[in-house]
């Protein structure tokens, strides 16, 4: 107790935080605050003139910071797959989805819920069906999912996406791909349907749009930051398998898949280019420039990998590639794909 | 700052090299390298032979003559020497439609010791049970030498030879797992089905992995089994199994025996490995090290107290080491492909080490080394004979004979007790005298507790009677 009250009468130069008086001390803090912010505006204007500087004298100006991210600070993953790979290259030849790649075979998807399901499910299906081309809805009934595979590769068909639900929310998807496997189980969050997604004030006003209505043209296909080769696996093969490979560019319509942290983000856009007059300041004159512009179509989601499955969806004599288990979440930078 | 590193395993035993096979093609050869000459090293590929599509299913290694056996999807079969790869033999497929050859993988293989009864030849399993035994060294030798049919049906999954050479054991997918004379070829023994469960269904066999438990006994058997068993069965006893345990909730891929002759290594499809004593059937320890896919094969070094467990395909396309004293993961490497099987060359034998049991190592003060030594002499000659029909008898005998039949047991045990028995219960005097009576042995509770429970029957059975004589 002494020491923290000698702390507090030091007065000026001490933590605001081991103030008691209240006023006192956010009076402190913002004071600190204030401070903080001046000494940074100070800097960036200090190294802006140094470039400035730098650049008219025709030297290279000093290398910026980067910022410390959990991205960039990951730990470091022996299998992070190298383009100039033999083996992998090799790999890729001979794999479940080199017939896809080959261009041997299109894609032809069938998609279902799980047994029982309810109105939002069906909404997703509707409009996964506007995203992935070539998308049959068959009704689950009470067929097993072992049956349903069988039943697919039997009709020729490419994969099968199965959605499943928990509370009439929407939670898991489950992709086969066929006729082989591998099978991939996800979970499913944050799903937002077309129509939900809607201009909101504080958007930019190029955002500020709702959501779109996507045509039928083949869209682009837009895969991010699948790096390991598990990554490589669920993203450049088992996602793009689901897609044909060449796109109506005429379209303009583009489906991402953005991984972030093992969180495969899933979103649907339609972009533009337009020309746009800006104002510049000192010169009042009208300069034209393209500009890109972006509407959302959705739906929106996010997708966690749970499981990797070698061959087609068998939960009780399968062989897992890849399962999740707590005890490999040893590090927050750590990262599986 | 946070931590950006991973920690990095302390490293394996400079004389360590393993022989690794991927469904791609690739024969890889790992070594440990120790810089400067230092004891441990990291994990490094020193080779890769083979080239990539013709996909590896199913590999051999003869210890006495350096060669590797590698079995191709195709169903062709080619001898590798170990040291440099190069091609001594080749077997072409006994199928000769193509069509059939892809769906007819070779699942089982064995490469004969050269002074083995069976000479310079090889054993190859397919899946559809079309066993053949081949010789590659003189071409007079009729090709094959025999060739039978394990199975009508079902899928073989796994095929061991016993280090006698003289005995095979064939299981798998609907086939039950039975023993093979190879010199006769006929079948020696076949297990039966396991009894139905409490709802009268009896689960097809789904035989996984299997491997003989004793160098110098073929009797021995463990299995693991797609119903996430390990089994032991025992050819003298019964054709049931004498132990079977549960291990987590997938079936179970991989099996391999420590040569001290009680403890088996086991991998699951989910990547959990553990270790079990096959005595009683109790799980002596897990392995950690991140294991995240299958784990397809599991070896153990001749000599050195180590385990490679080769995890299958997906992310887990690693080749992990793991020490069975510390059960520390030693050394990991990324193989990039999937992997089909693993092998510890010993050739380079340069350890002058006694052959460890892991019992042994396992145990740090005298007083354990005792407890063991005495658990050993007491199982190794004992239990097979002795602790099976005790088990068997109350079975046989239902409830209200059991009473006696737990008095004859006893006097049946005391009749048998030789001397190991005698020299095991002094010991366990002395033991007990240092614990102060803390730790008592198992088998004793044992018996306490046959003994124990006729006796609360008969009070029961007594109170019972005075109860009805108060209602009279």
């Amino acid at each position: 107790m002494g020491t923290k009250r000698l702390r507090e009468d030091d007065g000026e130069g001490k933590k605001p935080s081991l103030i008691r008086n209240k006023e006192r001390r956010s009076e402190a803090f913002a004071q600190l605050k204030r401070e903080k912010k001046k000494a940074k505006k100070l800097r960036i204007k200090a190294r802006d003139a140094r470039e400035k500087e730098c650049i008219e004298l025709g030297e290279a100006p000093p290398p910026r910071k980067t910022p410390r991210t959990i991205e960039n600070t990951r730990e470091p993953d022996e299998t992070i797959v190298r383009p100039d790979d033999d083996e992998l290259l090799a790999d890729i030849a001979t794999d479940e989805f080199a017939e896809h790649f080959n261009r041997d075979k299109s894609p032809k998807l069938l998609i279902t819920t799980c047994r029982k399901c309810s109105k939002r499910t069906f909404k997703l299906i509707l409009e996964l069906q506007s995203v992935i081309p070539n998308t049959e809805y068959y009704k689950r009934n009470k067929r097993s999912l072992k049956q349903l595979v069988k039943d697919a590769t039997e009709q020729d068909f490419t994969a099968i996406v199965v959605i499943h639900e928990n509370r009439r929310e929407p939670d898991g998807m489950v992709i086969v791909n066929l006729p082989e496997g591998p099978t991939a189980h996800f979970r499913l969050s944050n799903l937002v349907l077309r129509k939900e997604i809607k201009a909101r004030e504080s958007d930019s006003p190029s955002f500020s749009i709702n959501h779109g209505r996507p045509t039928s043209h083949l869209p682009e296909l837009i895969l991010n930051n699948f790096t390991t080769s598990l990554g490589h696996r669920i993203g450049r093969w088992m996602f793009a398998s689901l897609f044909y490979q060449d796109p109506n560019f005429r379209g303009r319509r583009v489906v991402t898949f953005h991984n972030q942290r093992d969180y495969i983000f899933f979103r649907h856009h339609r972009y533009v280019f337009e020309p746009k007059e800006t104002k510049q300041k000192g010169e009042q004159k009208k300069k034209t420039a393209v500009i890109a512009r972006l509407q959302e179509c959705g739906p929106r989601f996010t997708l966690k990998l749970l499981s990797l499955q070698h061959g087609t969806f068998d939960t009780k004599h399968g062989e897992y590639e890849w399962v999740h288990k707590p005890d490999m979440d040893t590090s927050r930078r750590r990262f599986f794909l | 700052m946070p931590r950006t590193s991973t920690l990095e395993p302390p490293g394996c035993p400079a004389q360590l090299r393993a022989i690794c096979c991927d469904a791609l093609g690739f024969v890889k050869v790992v070594e440990a390298r120790g810089e400067n000459g230092a004891e441990n090293g990291p994990l490094d590929v020193v080779a890769r032979w083979g080239q990539p599509g013709a996909g590896i299913s199913a590999i051999s290694y003869s210890n006495s003559s350096n060669r590797l056996a590698v079995a191709r999807k195709s169903g062709d079969i080619e001898i590798l020497e170990s040291t440099d790869g190069s091609i001594c033999a080749q077997l072409a497929s006994l199928n000769l439609d193509a069509k059939e050859r892809e769906n007819d993988a070779i699942s089982g293989l064995h490469l004969f010791r050269e002074d083995g009864p069976c000479g310079q030849s090889v054993l190859s399993c397919s899946r559809n049970g079309d066993a053949a035994l081949r010789t590659f060294g003189d071409e007079d030798a009729p090709s094959p030498v025999s060739r039978w049919n394990v199975c009508k049906s079902g899928e073989v999954l796994s095929m061991r030879v016993h280090n006698s050479e003289n005995v095979a054991s064939f299981g798998g997918n609907r086939v039950e797992l039975s023993l093979w004379d190879l010199e006769s070829s006929s079948k020696v023994w076949e297990a039966k089905k396991p009894r139905p469960n409490n709802i009268g269904l009896v689960s097809l066999p789904y035989v996984t992995a299997s491997t003989f438990l004793l160098r110098d006994d073929h009797r021995k058997l463990v299995i693991g089994t797609g119903d996430y068993q390990v089994r032991l069965y025992d050819v003298h006893a019964q054709k049931r199994p004498v132990v079977a345990v549960t291990f987590k909730e997938s079936p179970i891929k991989a099996v391999a025996e420590d040569p001290d002759g009680f403890t088996v290594y086991v991998g699951n499809s989910t990547g959990s490995m553990a270790s079990f004593d096959m005595r009683t059937g109790k799980l002596l320890s897990g392995f950690k090290g991140k294991l995240a896919g299958s784990v397809r094969c599991i070896a153990r070094h001749p000599s050195l107290p180590l385990i490679a467990s080769c995890v299958w395909i997906g992310l887990d396309r690693f080749l992990r080491i793991h020490d069975i004293r510390s059960r520390q993961l030693l050394g990991r490497i990324f193989l990039k492909q999937p992997l089909v099987a693993v092998v510890f060359d010993d050739q380079a034998k340069t350890s002058e080490e006694p052959l460890l049991t892991a019992s042994q190592e396992q145990s740090q003060g005298k007083r354990k080394q005792i407890e063991n030594e005495v658990d050993y002499m007491d199982k190794e000659d004992d239990e097979y004979e002795e602790e099976k029909p005790r088990k068997k008898k109350p079975k046989k005998h239902k409830k209200p004979k059991r009473k006696q039949a737990g008095k004859d047991d006893e006097a049946t045990d005391l009749a048998e007790d030789e001397s190991p028995a005698k020299k095991l219960k002094e010991l366990k005097k002395l033991k007990r005298k240092q614990n102060g009576e803390t730790s008592e042995p198992k088998k004793k509770k044992i018996k306490d507790t046959t003994s124990e429970k006729p006796k609360e029957k008969s009070n029961e059975k007594s109170t019972n009677k005075k109860k009805r004589t108060r209602e009279e």
